[in-house]
C-alpha cells in the first residue's frame, strides 16, 4: 500500500525548456506537448457536439481501420479475437511470409514503464518454453507507439471453448487431451513458470486437434495490481481460478493454483460447466474457497468414480491437498486412460515437492507440508550429529496452549487487510497477557496466511500447541463483523464459535469479549490485574490505530533491517501518538524503535537516544503498572545506554505482566551474550523459540550465537532451522555456507549458495552484498570483488554495529589485488568519511576501528594504532563482549598491517579467547587477507591451529 | 431532470446526483454516495498536488489525502460543509483547507454516515498517471490554490482524452487516434493534411473528415465531464472559463 511517489509526479513534471503555446500563449502541457489551455477551450467553441453512436458511425465509414497497421515486422491481417487484455490478429511476418497471430495489449493496460519491462522479461521467459503442447512464442516487442505485442504461432483450430462440445461426447478425448496439457505445464513448472491463467480460451488447438496452452502468467504483469474484481472481469470467466487466490491476486499462486485450474477445465469439458456459477467473479471466487467443489458424477452420472476422484484432488480448496505436481495429474489421467489403478485413490498422502524455483519475489513461501517436512528432518538432524544437546521443541503440548492465527479479511477491499491484522493481534496480545496460557508470538503466526484453509493439526505441531484460533473480519463503513472460533487441534472440533456484529467503534471491546471467552473455554485462571488489563482498548482512535498496525507491519516485515523501512515506521508511530496521544503501546514500539536504529547503526547519535528515552517516558508515565513500557525501558537500556543492570531489572518487571512475549524472555540471552555468559544465552534463546518458533530472526540469532562462538555442529543445525522455516532467506543461506568456510576454510558451499540466489533473484543482492565481498576476498577473486563491490549499497556495509563505507571497501579489495595506487585512494576517502562520522559520533568505537585500518592501510602507524586503541577504550570485551569481541580482533589486524607482528600475534592470541563476529576463525585466518602479513610466521600457525576449536565458554 | 434543447447530452450530473442526496435516504442516498465515489475518484489528484504543495512530505501527503477522502466519503460530507452550493471543485477544495487546518490537532475519529465502500488508495493513484508539465520556476512561483486549479484542469483534459482514446480503440481505430491526437485543438493552418493522409493511407478529405469528428466528439466529452463536477449544465461555460483562466495565470 505505501507505494512512495516520488516528488516530480506528485506536482508535475517539469520542462526544461518551457515555451509558450503560439496560440494562447500558457505554458502547461501534456506530455505530448498538447497545450491543456487550448484542449480546455476549445470546449467553449460553438460546435456541435456528437453522440457516441454518430460518432462511431462516422469512424466507421472509413477504412482507417488498425488492421492495416505494421506492428513490427508484422501485417496485421485480420482481427480474430478480442478480450479484456489486448486485441489478436492473424498477421503476416514481413521477411518469411509466414501467418502468425499477433497479439497487442491495450495501451491502457500498461501503466508505467516497469509493467512494460516485466511484460517483456515475463514474455521472453515465456517464449524460452520450447514444448509441443506449448503455443510458441515468437517474438515479444513494441510498436513505434510503444505499445507492446507479442507473435506466436496461428493456432488454425480455435480454442478449446469451441472445441468444448464435440468433445464433450466422448470422454476418453477430453482426458487425452488434458493429460497433455497437464504434461504441458509440468513442463513450464519445471523451468519455474507458472501459468496463472489457465483456462479454456487459453487451450488453443491446431490443425491435427492437438492442444497447445497459451497466455502463459502474461496476464499477471498486467493486472498485477488491480484488485480482484476487475482481474477477474479482464481475464473473463473466473470459474478457473483458484481460490487461494481470493485472498491477494497473483501473490499467492504456487504450482498448486494451476492444477485446480487443470482440473476446472477437465471438470468442464466433461460437464459443460466450470465447477462454480455465480452472478458475478466475487461471488464465483468465495463459493469456490467457501464450499467444495460438486462431484462430477453429480452432473454427469455416466462417468466412472475414478475420473470424478482424479477432477476432485485437483478442486480441493486446500492447495496441499491437491496433486503436488502437473506431472502426477498428468499420470494419473495416463493411468485413468489404460485402465489402470490412480493414484489420487489414496487420499491423504501428500507427494514430496520438487525443488521450487523461484522467478521473483513476489512468488510465496513454501506451501506448510514442505516446511513441515523440512522441519521434521532438522528435528533429526540435531539429535543424531549434535553434541551439544539442544532442546528439540518436542517436550510435551500443554493443554493450555493456543495459537491466534491470521484471520481472514473478507471486506473486498484489500486495503482492509492491515484492519483485519490488527483484529488478530490485539485478541492475541489480549490472550497472551494471561500466565496460565502458553500463547505463541505473533511473528510465528502471521507466517500462516489467512485465507486460505489451514491444516490445523500440521500447524499446531508446528507451533507447538493444542488449540487454535481462528476468524475472520468484515468491514463496512462503519460497520464491523468479526467471527472468531477456538478449535481443538488434535480433533479439529470447534470448541467455541461467536460472531459479532458492532458498530465499528465497539471493535476493541469485541477483542476483549472474544479473549475472554476463549480463556474461559479452556478454564485458564485469569488474574484481576490480567482481566482489567485485556478490558482496555490500546486506543479509541481508529485512525492511530491504523498508523500503529501500519508501523508493525512495516516492522515485521522486513528480513534485514533497512533505515528506510525504520523511517517509515518511525514516522507512522509519530503520526499514531499525534492522533492520541496516550496510545501507550505506540509510545513503547516508537521507543524500541528508536532503540533499535541506534543500535543497529543507522544513527549512532544521542539525538536518537534522547528520542527513545522520551518515548519510553510517555509510556511509564502513561501505564506505570503495564508490563510493556518496562519492556520498552528494558529496550532502551540495552541497546543504548549497554545498561544490563538496570535492562534486566526491568524485564523482571515486565515478566510478570508479559507471560507469553517472546522478547521478555529473548532480551535476557542477547543480554547474557554480551555478558559473555554465552551458555544462558543460548538456553534463553532456546526458550524463547518455543514461544516463537517461526520467528526468524530469533532462529538466526540462536544460529549465530553457536557460530561466533565457533560451535560448528550445532550452528550449522540451527542454521537448518532457519531454512526449514525460511527456505529462501538469502542471507541465511549464505551463512549456512560460512560454517563450511569457518571451520574448514572451505569456500565453495558459500560460494554456490551466492551464486544460486542471485541467479534466482538478483534483486537480492541488498541481503547479501557484504557476505559476497567477504567471500571475494577470502577467494583473492578479482573479478569476484569487482562485482560484489558494485552491487554494494552507496552507504556501504552496514552491519549490526560495524559501518564500513564504500571507499573503504573499495580500499580492502584494491589491496588484495595488489593495486597500490588503487588502494591508496580509497583508503584516503575511506579516512575522510569515517572522520566525518566521528565528528558527529564521537564516541561511536567500531568507527574507531574502521578509521584506525584504513590509516594502517596507509601507512600511518602511529594514527592507526591510537585510533585502535581508542576504539578498545570505549568498547572494552567486559562491557559487551558481542561487540568488543570485534574491536579486540580488530585491533590485532591493524598492528599486523602496521607491521607490528609481536603485538599483532598477542592480541591476535587474546583475541582468539572471546567469541567475534567478525573476522576470527578458522577459515578466516587461513584465507582473509586481512591476515595476510602474518603469514608463514610459526606463531601465527600455532594460533589458526588454535581457532579450530570452539571458544571455551562460561 | 434538466431542462434542455439536447437532453441526451447532458444527464443527470454526477453533482447533482450527490447535491439530490445530501439529505435524503435510501435509493437517492446510494446514488449520491457513487456518484460522489466516482467524482473523487477521478479528482484525488488536485488535492493531492495542493497538500504536497502546501508543504508537506510525499508520504504525509498521501496518508492526508487519504483521509480527507475517507471523511468524505464517509461521513455525511455535504450537511458540514458551507451551504453555498457551489461547484464540486470549489467546494471540494475549501474542505481541504478546513480538513488541513484541523488535521494537525484533535483526536480524529471517523465520523459515521454513508453506506460507501473504503477508499482503494492504491487502485486510485495507479489510474492512468498524469501528464502535466510545467516549468520549473512556474511551479515554484504557484501558489497552492493555483496548483490545484492547474491540475484539476489537468484532470479533466486527461480524463476526456482517455475516454476519447478509449472509444476509438474499441472501435479499431487507435491507429486513427493515435495519428489526430495531437491536432484536436489546432487550428487548420497549422495541420498538414496531406502528410497525415499519407501516413494513414487515405485521402486529404478523409483526415479532415475525421478530424472533424473526433473533436466534436472530443469537445462532448470535455463538456459532459465538466458538467458531472457542476450543478447546471449553463454552469459548465463558466466553469471551463474559470478552469482557462488558471492556465493562463500559470504563464
Amino acid at each position: 500500500m505505501n507505494k512512495p511517489i516520488s516528488p516530480p509526479e506528485s506536482l508535475a513534471d517539469l520542462i526544461e525548456n518551457p515555451t509558450q503555446c503560439p496560440r494562447c500563449g500558457a505554458i502547461a502541457r501534456l506530455d505530448h506537448g498538447s497545450c491543456i489551455n487550448c484542449l480546455l477551450s476549445t470546449g467553449l467553441e460553438a460546435q456541435a457536439e456528437t453522440s457516441r453512436e454518430a460518432f462511431e458511425r462516422i469512424l466507421a465509414e472509413d477504412n482507417v481501420a488498425d488492421n492495416e497497421w505494421r506492428l513490427g515486422h508484422y501485417e496485421i491481417l485480420e482481427e480474430i479475437g478480442r478480450g479484456g487484455m489486448g486485441v489478436i490478429y492473424r498477421a503476416r511476418q514481413q521477411h518469411s511470409r509466414r501467418i502468425v497471430a499477433v497479439k497487442r495489449i491495450f495501451a491502457h493496460q500498461v501503466n508505467s514503464h516497469e509493467t512494460l519491462v516485466r511484460f517483456r522479461r515475463e514474455a521472453e521467459a515465456v517464449a524460452s518454453l520450447d514444448h509441443p503442447n506449448i503455443l510458441p512464442i515468437y517474438e515479444v516487442s513494441e510498436s513505434e507507439e510503444g505499445l507492446p505485442f507479442f507473435s506466436m504461432k496461428y493456432a488454425t483450430g480455435g480454442s478449446l471453448r469451441a472445441a468444448a462440445p464435440a468433445l464433450r461426447v466422448e470422454p476418453r478425448d477430453c482426458v487425452r487431451l488434458m493429460a497433455k496439457v497437464a504434461r504441458a505445464i509440468a513442463y513450464a513448472h519445471d523451468k519455474g513458470i507458472l501459468h496463472r491463467d489457465l483456462q479454456p480460451g487459453n487451450i488453443l488447438l491446431d490443425g491435427n486437434g492437438e492442444p497447445m496452452v497459451s497466455d502463459f502468467g502474461l496476464a499477471k504483469w498486467l493486472d498485477e495490481n488491480n484488485d480482484l474484481t476487475r482481474t477477474l472481469e479482464t481475464l473473463g470467466t473466473p470459474g478457473y481460478i483458484a481460490p487461494e487466490q481470493a485472498e491477494s491476486p497473483g501473490v499467492n499462486l504456487t504450482f498448486a493454483s494451476d492444477i485446480y485450474s487443470l482440473g476446472a477445465i477437465l471438470f468442464y469439458l466433461l460437464t459443460g460447466r466450470p465447477p462454480f456459477v455465480g452472478a458475478n467473479a466475487l461471488s464465483v471466487i468465495h463459493q469456490a474457497g467457501a464450499t467444495p467443489a460438486p462431484r462430477l458424477r453429480s452432473l454427469a452420472p455416466s462417468l466412472d468414480r475414478d475420473l470424478e476422484t482424479i477432477v476432485a484432488h485437483c478442486l480441493e480448496s486446500d492447495p496441499d491437498a491437491r496433486y503436488q505436481s502437473a506431472e502426477a495429474l498428468g499420470i494419473d489421467l495416463e493411468h485413468w486412460l489404460r485402465h489402470e489403478p490412480i493414484q489420487a485413490r489414496h487420499t491423504g498422502v501428500f507427494a514430496r515437492g520438487r525443488k521450487w524455483m523461484r522467478r521473483n519475489r513476489t512468488t510465496t513461501v513454501l506451501v506448510a507440508s514442505l516446511i513441515a517436512l523440512g522441519s521434521v528432518i532438522a528435528v533429526m538432524f540435531w539429535e543424531k550429529e549434535s553434541p551439544h544437546p539442544m532442546p528439540t521443541g518436542i517436550a510435551a503440548i500443554p493443554y493450555k496452549s493456543i495459537a491466534v492465527l491470521p484471520f481472514d479479511n473478507l471486506t473486498a477491499d484489500p486495503e482492509n487487510a492491515s484492519f483485519t491484522d490488527g483484529v488478530q493481534d490485539q485478541i492475541l496480545n489480549n490472550l497472551a497477557k494471561i500466565a496460565d496460557l502458553k500463547v505463541i508470538s505473533r511473528t510465528s503466526v502471521m507466517q500462516y496466511k489467512a485465507g486460505a484453509k489451514h491444516n490445523i493439526r500440521q500447524i499446531a505441531n508446528e507451533l507447538g500447541v493444542a488449540h487454535v484460533v481462528e476468524g475472520s473480519v468484515q468491514r463496512a463503513a462503519n460497520r464491523v463483523r468479526v467471527s472468531s472460533q477456538l478449535i481443538d487441534a488434535k480433533t479439529d472440533r470447534h470448541l467455541w464459535a461467536e460472531s459479532y456484529d458492532r458498530p465499528l467503534d465497539d471493535v476493541f471491546a469485541i477483542q476483549t469479549e472474544i479473549a475472554k471467552a476463549i480463556a474461559g473455554q479452556l478454564q485458564a485462571k485469569l488474574s484481576p490485574a490480567e482481566k482489567s488489563a485485556i478490558e482496555q482498548p490500546p486506543t479509541t482512535n481508529l485512525i492511530a490505530y491504523d498508523r500503529y498496525l501500519r508501523a508493525k507491519k512495516v516492522r515485521a516485515v522486513q528480513t534485514a533491517r533497512v533505515p528506510a523501512d525504520m523511517r517509515e515506521e518511525t514516522r507512522l508511530l509519530n503520526q499514531a501518538v499525534a492522533y492520541d496521544s496516550t496510545f501507550l503501546l505506540a509510545y513503547c514500539e516508537l521507543a524500541q524503535a528508536h532503540a533499535y536504529a541506534y543500535h543497529l547503526g543507522v544513527d549512532r547519535t544521542p539525538a536518537r537516544v534522547a528520542l527513545a528515552k522520551a518515548a519510553r517516558d510517555a509510556a511509564l508515565r502513561l501505564g506505570p503498572d503495564r508490563g510493556e513500557p518496562h519492556l520498552a525501558a528494558a529496550e532502551v537500556a540495552f541497546h543504548c545506554d549497554l545498561d544490563y543492570a538496570t535492562a534486566l531489572s526491568e524485564i523482571a518487571i515486565a515478566r510478570d505482566k508479559l507471560p507469553n512475549d517472546g522478547s521478555v524472555i529473548a532480551l535476557p540471552a542477547y543480554i547474557h551474550r554480551r555478558q559473555g555468559h554465552w551458555e544462558n544465552c543460548a538456553r534463553d534463546l532456546e526458550r524463547a523459540v518455543q514461544l516463537d518458533p517461526r520467528n526468524v530472526w530469533l532462529l538466526q540469532d540462536a544460529a549465530e550465537t553457536y557460530h561466533h562462538a565457533r560451535q560448528f555442529p550445532e550452528a550449522a543445525s540451527a542454521w537448518d532451522r532457519v531454512l526449514a522455516v525460511a527456505p529462501e532467506d538469502p542471507s541465511t543461506r549464505v551463512w549456512r555456507g560460512l560454517v563450511d568456510l569457518d571451520s574448514r576454510a572451505d569456500t565453495q558451499p558459500a560460494y554456490e549458495a551466492i551464486q544460486n540466489i542471485l541467479t534466482e533473484d538478483p534483486s537480492a543482492v541488498d541481503s547479501i552484498a557484504e557476505h559476497w565481498l567477504y567471500l571475494a576476498l577470502c577467494r583473492r577473486d578479482a573479478a569476484e570483488m569487482g562485482r560484489a563491490l558494485a552491487s554494494l549499497p552507496p552507504e556501504g556495509i552496514v552491519r549490526r554495529d560495524l559501518l564500513m563505507p564504500r571507499p573503504f571497501c573499495e580500499g580492502l579489495a584494491a589491496r588484495a589485488r595488489g593495486d597500490a595506487k588503487g588502494a591508496e585512494a580509497a583508503f584516503i576517502a575511506a579516512h575522510v568519511e569515517m572522520e566525518k562520522i566521528l565528528r558527529e559520533q564521537p564516541d561511536y568505537a567500531q568507527a574507531f576501528c574502521v578509521l584506525g585500518l584504513s590509516d594502517a592501510a596507509l601507512g600511518r602507524k602511529e594514527d592507526a594504532i591510537r585510533e585502535g586503541r581508542r576504539a578498545l577504550e570505549l568498547l572494552p570485551v567486559a562491557k559487551d563482549m558481542m561487540a568488543g569481541g570485534v574491536v579486540l580482533t580488530n585491533l590485532a589486524i591493524i598492528y599486523a598491517w602496521a607491521g607490528e607482528k609481536d603485538r599483532a600475534l598477542e592480541q591476535l592470541a587474546t583475541a582468539i579467547r572471546f567469541p567475534s563476529p567478525e573476522f576470527l576463525s578458522y577459515g578466516q585466518l587461513k584465507l582473509h587477507p586481512f591476515w595476510d602479513p602474518l603469514r608463514g610466521d610459526p606463531r601465527f600457525e600455532k594460533l589458526v591451529e588454535e581457532s579450530k576449536k570452539p571458544v571455551a565458554l562460561k | 431532470m434538466n431542462v434542455e434543447a439536447e437532453p441526451r447530452v447532458f444527464t443527470t450530473t454526477r453533482w447533482s446526483l450527490v447535491l439530490a442526496g445530501a439529505n435524503s435516504e435510501g435509493d437517492q442516498q446510494n446514488k449520491a454516495a457513487e456518484a460522489l465515489a466516482e467524482l473523487c475518484r477521478t479528482y484525488w489528484r488536485p488535492a493531492f498536488s495542493y497538500v504536497c504543495r502546501r508543504g508537506y512530505s510525499s508520504e504525509d501527503a498521501e496518508d492526508l489525502t487519504q483521509d480527507f477522502f475517507l471523511m468524505i466519503l464517509e461521513t455525511n460530507w455535504l450537511q458540514q460543509a458551507d451551504h453555498g452550493r457551489g461547484r464540486f471543485r470549489s467546494l471540494l477544495l475549501k474542505s481541504l483547507q478546513n480538513f488541513l487546518h484541523n488535521a494537525a490537532d484533535k483526536n480524529r475519529t471517523l465520523k459515521r454516515g454513508g453506506s460507501v465502500q473504503f477508499v482503494s488508495w492504491d487502485a486510485w493513484m495507479r489510474e492512468a498517471p498524469s501528464q502535466l508539465s510545467i516549468p520549473a520556476r512556474a511551479l515554484d512561483s504557484l501558489a497552492p490554490e493555483r496548483l490545484f486549479d492547474l491540475r484539476w484542469a489537468a484532470t479533466v483534459v486527461e480524463h476526456a482524452l482517455r475516454r476519447l482514446r478509449e472509444e476509438c480503440e474499441g472501435k479499431g481505430r487507435l491507429r486513427l487516434f493515435e495519428a489526430l491526437r495531437d491536432h484536436l485543438a489546432a487550428e487548420h493552418g497549422d495541420i498538414s493534411y496531406a502528410d497525415l493522409g499519407t501516413g494513414l493511407g487515405v485521402a486529404e478529405t478523409v483526415v479532415k473528415k475525421q478530424l472533424y469528428n473526433l473533436r466534436q466528439r472530443y469537445r462532448s466529452l470535455l463538456r459532459e465531464e465538466v458538467s458531472h463536477t457542476v450543478e447546471k449544465p449553463a454552469d459548465v461555460d463558466d466553469e471551463i472559463r474559470h478552469l482557462c483562466a488558471a492556465l493562463a495565470s500559470a504563464a
